[in-house]
């Protein structure tokens, strides 16, 4: 029974904590630009996250390692390196998005430009970590993400072709802007695929003592609440499709665009459900981004760490997230623009991925850290095949874009 | 079966050499891949197409805030600053547009951002009539860049 309640929070609080700026802003752009044709990059993605959250619970809860903890010990801190460096750049990319996120609600709400909220989402942030605990986080503000079915509902109020839907699920060419459909492509599989998600999952199966025990328990969290997490973005991708690129909005360009998913379902309900989705979701995400430098940093080079600890007892761990929170708000408070910040920051992880999973797969194929409990080759050739093809996209049409400027 | 630490160590010092040379032919393959394709980069037609692609969704997207307001369906300081902003950007793009840039593309892009300029006083000053007139305003210049639109797609140029 005690399972069973653990299984169901931790779906709902992985379905709750599935969309953030990244996933919301990549899905809306494609939905926007392409109607549905883009649908399969959110399966694909969503398919390879599960895999790896999965792969992540069981090498934590078998080895009683994390995953940086793991490939320090078995690769040394020279081949963590480099992952380690890129990670932390690319998550300080995604954190200020995250930053943005909230800080743009708030101008929804206000009136306010986002500007001037940076520095006090960081310093909520900050004391939400300093105070809190990890159950707070994991149960409190993730739970509350659960307000992003508004997406789901609003799907199905507008009542698109779901045959077209379906059929989208296929990979497909695209008719026109070649080079932007393959980047929109890569920045959803980096949305999906955020190293955050899965480091942050295996950080989180230690802090929540984790063991053999507990693998059903784990692929059950890790299939049903990715799943239902992929719906949601699956749902804003359609949502985008309908209420957008059917009225000929084909570009989100700018930030202000983004009400507009739900304001065409729900009018000023809709405004209202659209900044609190943006602001719960960023807000839970740029607390676990910043939480997530201090377990790369601790976990990295042996410090003390636990968020359920005060901080004079791990002054590393504290530090580094503080840092981070720091120069997160640097760009959004000097007015870099959010929505491109982000969809900047989604290629780059989809670049970054194989750096931190190709050594994770070698981890998880290890008879030493994992015994009966060794990757099978299905899960292996799924995440290689799709975090392969994120890469390749990621690597083609990020110059492109930068160049194009679109 | 566990190993020992010296086994290890040299067992870890090997993968760490061969995973870098690995990373090293990665790399030098993306940076020639990038460069041949920076090489073929965005020709004159995708620009004007960019171009009226972005200011036409400005502008619906402006007819949908304007609509919204004139409603009460969404607060006034949002619909004011999302039309600021667009309007920005839109004027920038104008200042950087290349001469090469057809005036069928051009010209309903300043009448775009006219409008966006006097829509945002109007919202400013609470009337909601000159909105109307801006409203069929940005539908004529919606309606003449879709029509260029239209034909660059049937002539596939």
């Amino acid at each position: 029974m005690k399972k069973l309640l653990e299984i169901s929070l931790g779906v709902v609080t992985s379905i709750g904590g599935f969309l953030e700026m990244g996933e919301m802003s990549t899905a809306a752009q494609a939905g926007a630009a392409f109607n549905v044709q883009l649908v399969w990059a959110v399966v694909l993605g969503t398919i390879c996250v599960a895999f790896l959250v999965e792969m992540a619970g069981r090498f934590s809860a078998v080895s009683g390692h994390t995953i940086i903890d793991g490939i320090r010990d078995r690769f040394g801190i020279k081949v963590l390196a480099w992952p380690l460096v890129t990670t932390v750049l690319v998550s300080l990319l995604v954190l200020s998005a995250e930053i943005g996120g909230v800080s743009i609600a708030l101008e929804f709400a206000t009136g306010i430009t986002y500007r001037w909220w940076a520095v006090p989402v960081a310093v909520a942030s900050w004391l939400f970590l300093w105070r809190g605990t990890f159950g707070m986080l994991e149960k409190g503000v993730t739970s509350l993400g659960l307000i992003t079915l508004c997406f789901v509902v609003a799907a199905f109020r507008l009542h698109p072709d779901w045959a077209q839907v379906a059929a989208s699920a296929i990979p497909s060419k695209p008719h026109t802007q070649a080079a932007t459909y393959w980047f929109m492509a890569a920045s959803i599989l980096g949305a999906s695929l955020s190293p955050t998600l899965f480091l942050f999952y295996s950080s989180g199966a230690i802090e929540d003592r984790w063991d053999r025990s507990y693998i059903g328990a784990n692929r059950a969290i890790a299939a049903l609440g990715m799943t239902f997490g992929g719906v949601i973005s699956a749902a804003v991708l359609v949502v985008a499709a309908q209420s957008m690129h059917a009225h000929g909005i084909e570009s989100i360009e700018d930030f202000h665009q983004l009400p507009l998913l739900l304001i065409d379902t729900f009018g000023m309900w809709g405004f209202a459900l659209f900044a609190a989705s943006l602001a719960i979701a960023s807000f839970g995400a740029a607390v676990e981004v910043a939480l997530l430098q201090g377990y790369l940093f601790a976990q990295s080079f042996g410090w003390n760490w636990g968020q359920d600890c005060p901080p004079r007892a791990n002054p590393g761990f504290s530090l580094a997230y503080t840092l981070a929170l720091v120069i997160g708000a640097i760009p959004i408070a000097a007015g870099a623009d959010p929505l491109k910040l982000t969809i900047l920051s989604m290629a780059l992880t989809a670049v970054n991925l194989p750096l931190m999973v190709v050594p994770f797969i070698v981890l998880m194929n290890d008879e030493h850290y994992m015994g009966e409990h060794r990757n099978g080759p299905v899960s292996n050739a799924a995440v290689l095949g799709i975090t392969g093809l994120a890469f390749v996209l990621g690597v083609v049409t990020l110059p492109l874009q930068i160049i194009g400027g679109t | 079966m566990p190993r020992s630490s010296g086994q290890r160590d040299g067992a870890t010092s090997k993968r760490s050499e061969r995973y870098a040379a690995v990373k090293t032919r990665a790399v030098a393959a993306a940076l020639v891949v990038t460069m041949a394709m920076a090489c073929t980069a965005c020709s004159s037609s995708d620009e004007e197409q960019t171009h009226a692609r972005i200011a036409l969704s400005f502008a619906r997207s402006a007819s949908m805030w304007l609509d919204g307001w004139m409603n009460d369906g969404v607060p006034r300081a949002y619909v004011k600053r999302s039309l600021e902003s667009t309007g920005e950007a839109l004027g920038k793009r104008i200042d950087k547009l290349p001469g090469s840039i057809s005036s069928s593309v051009s010209a309903p892009m300043k009448d775009i951002a006219h409008d966006l300029d006097t829509a945002r006083h109007a919202v400013d000053a609470g009337d909601k009539a000159r909105v109307g007139l801006v409203l069929s305003r940005l539908r004529k210049s919606t309606a003449a860049l879709d029509a260029w639109k239209q034909t660059h797609r049937e002539s596939g140029s």
